[in-house]
């Protein structure tokens, strides 16, 4: 996927959130860092929830889609005060001027809040509140992993995919931003790409589910049905 | 840099997955890709 990025030959490589927390927490914020001043990083809610899991702050958001504490516990004990500090660090939200689409902001969530769930049927009227407090006309999300493309009320909202968890397809989603938008998808090894990870974390709460999501990965329309319990939670709350 | 502004690579939802962000760059054949609109 790296070098797919390296052919695209882009002037910087957006991570927009829930980089870390997973199988190989530290190896991969130490292959995020090696990207360097290119990379722009951006707040998911697992970030921020890793961060706090390092500082023994934790709290658990309440909602059915969100990870459990002893998941958290398990990457915090496995990276480094570093590490620890690059999530501490992390913006909300960034805006690039990207060429053809003009101001773009990225947010992990939305533009209000990095847990929450916006999905490609959610009604227009969600996403104008979610992203009321954005100017930019182009917004670029992630937290749902899976990738879309839609307008809702002018504003224009994508969603690359997920890297490491994808619903609906096998491979790898991400996107290439300028002068047009397309959403890529990069396949691998995913085979013995899980024998990896069940190696790396065999008892990391969760695994099963996430080497086998590598795997065989779980439909979109099941993915959708699931985050709908969390997003009928936040409705209330919001 | 282009002077109308940049081109991006967005990566999202990582998740610790190691070898999906560097494994899959061992193959040199080109990336599936679909254009959203």
């Amino acid at each position: 996927m790296l070098r797919d990025v390296e052919a695209a030959r882009v002037d910087a490589i957006v991570l927009n959130g829930d980089l870390a927390d997973g199988p190989m927490p530290a190896q991969t914020l130490d292959r995020l860092e090696a990207l360097g001043p290119r990379a722009m990083w951006v707040r998911g809610n697992t970030d921020r929830c890793l961060a706090a899991a390092f500082d023994g702050s934790f709290e658990p958001s309440g909602l059915p889609a969100n990870a459990p504490e002893a998941y958290f516990n398990w990457c915090a004990a496995r990276i480094g005060p570093a590490h620890r500090d690059r999530l501490a660090s992390l913006p909300l939200s960034i805006t690039l001027d990207i060429e053809g689409l003009g101001p773009v902001a990225f947010c992990h969530g939305t533009g209000r809040d990095d847990n929450e769930f916006i999905l490609v049927d959610s009604p227009v009227a969600h996403y104008q509140a979610a992203f009321a407090a954005l100017s930019e006309q182009t917004v670029v999300v992630g937290h749902t992993h899976m990738p879309f493309d839609r307008l809702a009320d002018t504003r224009r909202v994508i969603n690359p995919g997920s890297v490491g968890l994808p619903y609906g397809h096998a491979g790898a989603a991400w996107a290439l931003l300028g002068p047009d938008v397309v959403l890529r998808r990069t396949g691998y090894d995913t085979m013995a790409a899980a024998a990896t990870l069940l190696t790396s974390a065999s008892d990391l709460p969760g695994i099963e589910f996430l080497a086998g999501n590598v795997r065989a990965s779980v439909s979109d329309a099941e993915a959708l049905s699931a985050f709908t319990e969390s997003v009928l939670q936040q409705a209330a709350e919001h | 840099m282009s002077a109308e502004g940049l081109r991006v690579a967005v990566l999202a939802d990582i998740h610790g997955n190691l070898p999906a962000l560097r494994r899959c760059s061992a193959t040199s054949k080109p990336p599936e890709w679909t254009r959203s609109s």
